[in-house]
């Protein structure tokens, strides 16, 4: 568009006609341009971001824009840096979404340029370029643990599972390092702490089996290279309770006469432990197994106990001794530790119950004073 | 009247828009349920109606049903859902639970179980027995339920008796106090039997179910004879022993001398009162009190250097009244088998012993004066062996029978011996390999199944040998067990896909073919105690046949113990399928 400009003053020194207009090209002047992004929260890997042109051209001229966007690994100002191909747009709104890596590596920046053009050709100066940071999601780790686990306590010697998962947000490779602290009065050598097979749902697991009662803390560290999360799981490991008697068959009072004149079953009905009980639990009950029984007798007099083995039950036929004759039938109960009241400095053989820890309540022998009539 | 007042009080206090007047009158909610048909046979139709009393105002009523296939749609019935109706389609436990809301005051969520039967199966009544554990006191019961075969049955809420607290005092005649065995047996539930032994210094009680009892008292004194005393009530007070009728006699051996050291006594017939003991003197006699009863048999146990067999005589045609002579018949030889070589497969039983079992019959008689019975006897004697296999000393009459050896760690093996004057060496076949395969009563293998033998008759001891094996993947065992003895085989599998099984299977070495267990039926249950509202810990709950006697009576079927909430599942055999 051309522009009359009249110079009517400008005239009065010139011989040339009074009245004449000079039609002159006038000087285009050139946009200007800035990126805008909308919204300002820190950017992440795979985040959509929105750029917006501000553009102001003086002379209102039409303009052409020219978006360039790129994702890299490292600062551009590093020789090494790799960038992503570029995405570029022409609208005044540019989408980009922050790609996850760059040729393997994660993106740490993000690099959006901007050319504006006038229909006369100007570009807009200084090219409008933004650089954005890319930040790291740190992983974060669940950690969890199985075992059996009494009012939030563990009982000594007892494997414990532990599952580790490391989530990450931008889905980076997770590393995971795993560290135990065990209790202070803890021996090394008699920790077990081994990796187990990765479950196939992800992540890792261990199993820990404690030698000693105490504070136990296992830590877990996530990496995803760029960043790191870590997980802390507190275990509380308290000593192995010893198995009690409960209902046995007679229910007689140890060391009691117990006359009997007829084929006797003599059993243990009920063992209550936190590891191991009787009736036994279902075959594949997590964490609990039978209790172990052992029988043994002995004649009045005599100073040694025969075994009888291990069964739920014996049976006591008077008939084969003479009438009058007395006897003790003793059973004793160990839970996995196997901490038999026979090997207890706390029970004497001729004790006829026995308590190797307290409550005293809680018995793992009781002997029956049987006489055959 | 003071109950109609509060009512008023409330209804006042409602109407005026303020809170609803509070719980002063000591009342309480109660929900009750009732279903129809009572015997409910799969497919069927139920109707639950709810009862509610103790409250006011517009009630919401919220049925939850379920069964083992998952919850279960309910139909009101009433146009409040009062009353519902739900489908059983299949045999089994129902679990039904009401929730009654919107009321004046709060009300209890009623639980309960409704069962449905199979329509082609057959009932069978077990024996529970609870069994409380230390922390109660409350003395050993039994019900009897009866249940119906080809699916779960719920027993519901069993309470047992808290018991009564009772003195138990045992006296002499002169009122001193005597140690005694004393055992009570509830008349209500003659297997659950309360134990206990009194003292010198008195104040024993025992903690007993409400009703009569038999009682036996078994003084621990020489020279007082044990009582019984059928239908006693604690309000009969204590117990006075005394001498018991005397029963006079003499024990003379094979050669008319009188036998000095023999223990003598009488045992009664099943539970009755068995006499004193005595031990003969060096003149034969012997003096036992007795509280005369019938079907008693007479005891001599002669002196293990005697040689001369345990006798066992039947009194039923002997007169106690008058003095008895047992006398051991004349010209019995005897041996001494003390060095015998004991082998078994052809290795010495070391350190090991053998189990005799030999039988004489008519090895001695006894008389009254006027009439005289043959007496059987028998070698019934535990007899080690040294380092070299060789028995220790064992002075027996001339007999036969059997010897069950036993090496440490082995299962043994049975002799048939024929003792003799020539007798050198006892030699037990090698042990027999018994295999077979447990399967479910469909004929599928069942693995994991836990067997454990014990030998019956007379050559059970306490130490014999109890094998034990589990049935491997294929469900296929095997079991080492003493050639030649008779064992129970109890079939037991912890998963409960069957049900306990015992068998008696006499040991030769070969297959048993296929064991097929029962299938199962769970009895679920809780234990309360009367008068409580929450269940009963660690009672063991234990399953026992209704029909069986003996020994057998005591052997369960299926064993559990009650949950923190006395909750308890119990496996038995479905009385529905064949034995």
């Amino acid at each position: 568009m051309h522009r009359r400009v009249q110079l009517a003053g400008l005239v009065l020194g010139l011989a040339m006609p009074s009245t004449a207009c000079l039609y002159v090209e006038p000087i285009n002047e050139r946009p200007s341009a800035e990126i805008r992004r909308i919204g300002d929260d820190v950017v992440f890997r795979g985040d959509e971001l929105v750029f917006v042109a501000v553009i102001d051209d003086p002379d209102r001229d039409a303009v052409d824009l020219a978006w360039r966007g790129q994702a890299c690994d490292r600062s551009i100002s590093d020789p090494a840096h790799r960038c992503s191909a570029v995405e570029t747009g022409t609208d005044p709104t540019f989408r980009f979404t922050v790609p996850t890596t760059v040729e393997g590596a994660p993106t740490t920046l993000l690099v959006i340029t901007l050319d504006v053009t006038d229909s006369h050709g100007a570009i807009a100066k200084p090219r409008q370029t933004l650089e954005l940071p890319v930040s790291n999601h740190d992983p974060v780790v669940e950690l969890q643990r199985r075992g059996r686990e009494l009012m939030g306590q563990f009982p000594v010697g007892v494997p414990i599972t532990l599952s580790a998962l490391g989530l990450d947000d931008d889905d980076d490779a997770v590393t995971l390092t795993w560290t135990l602290f065990p209790a202070a009065t803890s021996r090394p050598e008699d920790v077990v702490f081994t990796r187990l097979p990765d479950p196939a749902s992800g992540g890792q697991e261990y199993q820990l089996i404690p030698d000693v009662a105490g504070d136990w803390l296992v830590r877990v560290d996530a990496s995803d290279g760029l960043g790191t999360g870590r997980g802390e799981l507190p275990i509380a490991v308290r000593p192995d309770h010893a198995p009690c008697i409960g209902a046995i068959e007679p229910a007689t009072t140890d060391g009691a006469v117990l006359v009997t004149t007829e084929p006797r079953r003599f059993a243990v009905l009920v063992v209550a432990d936190d590891l191991d009980s009787y009736p036994a639990p279902a075959p594949g009950t997590p964490f609990v197994g039978a209790a172990t029984l052992a029988w043994s007798m002995r004649a009045i007099g005599d100073a040694t106990w025969t075994a009888l083995g291990d069964s739920p039950a014996v049976t006591f036929d008077p008939a084969t001794v003479a009438p009058g004759d007395r006897l003790e039938l003793r059973v004793e109960v160990a839970d996995r530790t196997l901490r038999w009241p026979a090997l207890s400095p706390a029970c004497t053989a001729d004790d006829a119950s026995c308590s190797i820890e307290a409550p005293s309540s809680c018995v793992q022998r009781r002997t029956w004073l049987v006489e055959a009539r | 009247m003071k109950r109609a007042l509060a009512i008023a009080v409330v209804a006042v206090t409602a109407a005026c828009g303020g809170e609803l007047a509070p719980d002063d009158d000591g009342g309480r909610c109660e929900v009750a349920v009732q279903f129809e048909p009572l015997d409910a046979v799969a497919p069927t139709s139920i109707v639950a109606r709810a009862t509610v009393d103790g409250v006011q105002g517009v009630l919401t009523y919220s049925w939850l049903v379920s069964s083992s296939a998952g919850a279960i749609a309910t139909t009101p019935r009433t146009p409040d859902n009062r009353d519902v109706e739900f489908i059983a389609a299949e045999p089994g436990v129902y679990q039904v639970e009401l929730n009654v809301t919107g009321g004046s005051r709060t009300c209890p969520t009623w639980r309960g179980d409704k069962n449905v039967r199979d329509p082609g199966s057959t009932s069978g009544a077990v024996r529970l027995r609870f069994t409380p554990g230390p922390s109660t006191t409350a003395p050993i019961q039994e019900r009897v339920v009866v249940v119906p075969g080809g699916s779960d049955f719920a027993a519901g809420v069993l309470a047992i008796d808290p018991g009564v607290s009772t003195a138990i005092d045992v006296r002499d005649s002169g009122g001193a106090r005597v140690p005694a065995y004393v055992r009570l047996t509830s008349r209500a539930t003659p297997d659950a039997v309360v134990e206990l032994v009194t003292s010198v210094t008195g104040g024993e009680r025992a903690t007993l179910a409400s009703g009569r009892h038999d009682v036996l008292v078994i003084p621990l004194v020489p020279d007082l004879a044990p009582i019984e005393r059928p239908n006693w009530d604690a309000a009969q007070g204590g117990f006075i022993v005394t001498a018991g009728a005397s029963v006079i006699g003499t024990v003379l051996d094979g050669t008319g001398a009188p036998l000095a050291d023999a223990r003598v006594s009488i045992a009664a017939a099943g539970s009755g009162p068995p006499s004193t003991l005595a031990t003969t003197g060096s003149d034969g006699r012997f003096v036992l009190g007795w509280q005369l009863s019938s079907g008693a048999s007479l005891v001599v146990v002669p002196p293990a250097t005697s040689g001369l067999p345990r006798l066992t005589a039947p009194l039923a045609t002997i007169d106690l009244g008058a003095p008895l002579t047992v006398r051991y018949q004349p010209g019995q030889a005897q041996v001494e088998l003390g060095g015998t070589m004991v082998r078994v497969g052809g290795a010495p039983v070391v350190n090991g012993h053998v189990l005799f079992a030999l039988e004489l019959a008519d090895v001695a008689t006894i008389t009254d004066g006027s009439t005289t019975a043959l007496v059987p006897g028998a070698h019934r004697d535990r007899i080690a062996t040294d380092a070299t296999g060789h028995l220790a000393a064992y002075r027996v009459t001339v007999s036969s029978g059997r010897a069950f050896a036993i090496a440490d760690g082995g299962p043994g093996a049975v002799a048939l011996v024929d003792v003799s004057t020539t007798t050198t060496t006892i030699d037990a076949p090698a042990p027999a390999t018994l295999t077979g395969l447990v399967v479910d009563r469909a004929g599928a293998p069942l693995p994991g199944v836990a067997l454990a033998a014990s030998v019956v008759d007379e050559l059970a001891h306490l130490d014999a040998p109890a094998p034990t094996a589990t049935s491997g993947a294929d469900g296929r065992f095997t079991l080492a067990l003493a050639a030649g003895a008779s064992y129970q085989l109890v079939l037991d599998d912890p998963r409960a896909r069957a049900a306990r099984r015992r068998l008696l299977v006499a040991a030769t070495a070969g297959d048993l073919g296929s064991v097929a267990l029962p299938p199962p039926v769970r009895v679920l249950g809780t234990v309360r105690l009367v008068g409580q509202s929450t269940g009963l810990a660690e009672v063991s709950v234990t399953a026992l046949c209704d029909d069986c006697t003996g020994l057998e009576r005591s052997r369960p079927q299926g064993e559990t113990v009650t949950d923190v909430a006395g909750d308890f599942t119990v496996v038995v055999p479905d009385p529905s399928a064949p034995p």
